[in-house]
């Protein structure tokens, strides 16, 4: 969170976790990757089969904004933000340029959320006291 | 339609085509002690009330395919389901106003926090009951919940 790729949802996603849901939020990411990477070609064939549908555009990349609210994925969130922004303004170039973005917050958040959780497995029960920065 | 539900577990109605969102409101009514019903989208979820399934609260997305949120809110109450609690749900602010319109008693933004469910379900079980609600795990009431207390739809009052 201190990098900023995640925001205060992803406390309150990780403050679900109980006895019985021991995995739930690094259940909740695997799911956010499936889904995400699912919306994320949405968008991708949406700017190459309908070229200028700022509205299809932006319809899809809402969805995605949605997701990555919903689990705090805040640089991911900013992005798709932008890309609606250039929607709206009939921007192609600004919604190309933001999409690849969004693309790359999505592979780095991955990465990051990865190292995240291999960290608490091997800190064990005592180590998900203390998150580490991200 | 009776859909009040005294003394058991309050019946809730997850409307969602998006799993994250999903799954994360169906464990916060779990660990609220609902028994939570999900549906992918709007469609699905008037179907349930056309076979006479009940619920004691609902919460629905608003983009979805088939039928979104709204258009679904506004044939269940064209139905006759006037009690059951309504909540649409979007990250898109823009759609308090077409849920409210449709007939739902609150709109609540995404991403949805676990006190605000926690409160609802308070105020639901509240006036469903005319008792004090049962404890639940919550640390105070949001802006959402004094409004759903509050909120009245187009030309009816709820009977909190």
């Amino acid at each position: 969170m201190k990098q900023g790729y995640l925001d205060e949802q992803f406390c309150q996603v990780e403050d679900l976790q109980d006895e019985a849901s021991p995995n739930f939020a690094e259940e909740v990411a695997t799911l956010f990757f499936k889904d995400s990477a699912r919306l994320i070609s949405n968008v991708e064939q949406a700017l190459e089969k309908y070229p200028k549908d700022f509205n299809r555009w932006d319809a899809y990349m809402q969805q995605l904004e949605g997701s990555c609210s919903s689990i705090g994925a805040s640089r991911m969130k900013s992005e798709c933000m932008s890309f609606r922004d250039y929607c709206g303004q009939g921007n192609v170039e600004g919604c190309m340029r933001s999409f690849h973005k969004v693309k790359r917050e999505h592979g780095a958040l991955r990465q990051k959320l990865e190292a995240y959780f291999q960290l608490l497995r091997q800190a064990g029960p005592a180590g998900a006291a203390t998150r580490p920065g991200m | 339609m009776a859909s009040k539900n005294q003394g058991s577990a309050p019946r809730a109605l997850v409307v969602e085509d998006i799993k994250v969102d999903c799954v994360i409101l169906m464990h916060m009514l779990h660990k609220l002690n609902c028994e939570a019903t999900v549906v992918e989208n709007g469609k699905e979820a008037v179907d349930l009330f056309v076979e006479g399934k009940t619920f004691d609260i609902v919460f629905l997305d608003k983009d979805m395919p088939l039928m979104s949120g709204p258009e679904a809110v506004a044939k269940i109450r064209a139905m006759g389901a006037t009690e059951v609690k309504i909540v649409g749900v979007s990250a898109d602010f823009g759609g308090q106003e077409a849920f409210m319109q449709a007939g739902a008693d609150v709109f609540v933004p995404k991403p949805v926090k676990l006190e605000t469910v926690a409160a609802m379900l308070e105020v639901m079980m509240l006036g469903a009951s005319g008792e004090a609600p049962r404890k639940v795990d919550h640390e105070s009431h949001s802006d959402e919940t004094k409004s759903f207390a509050k909120m009245k739809p187009p030309e009816k009052e709820i009977k909190m």
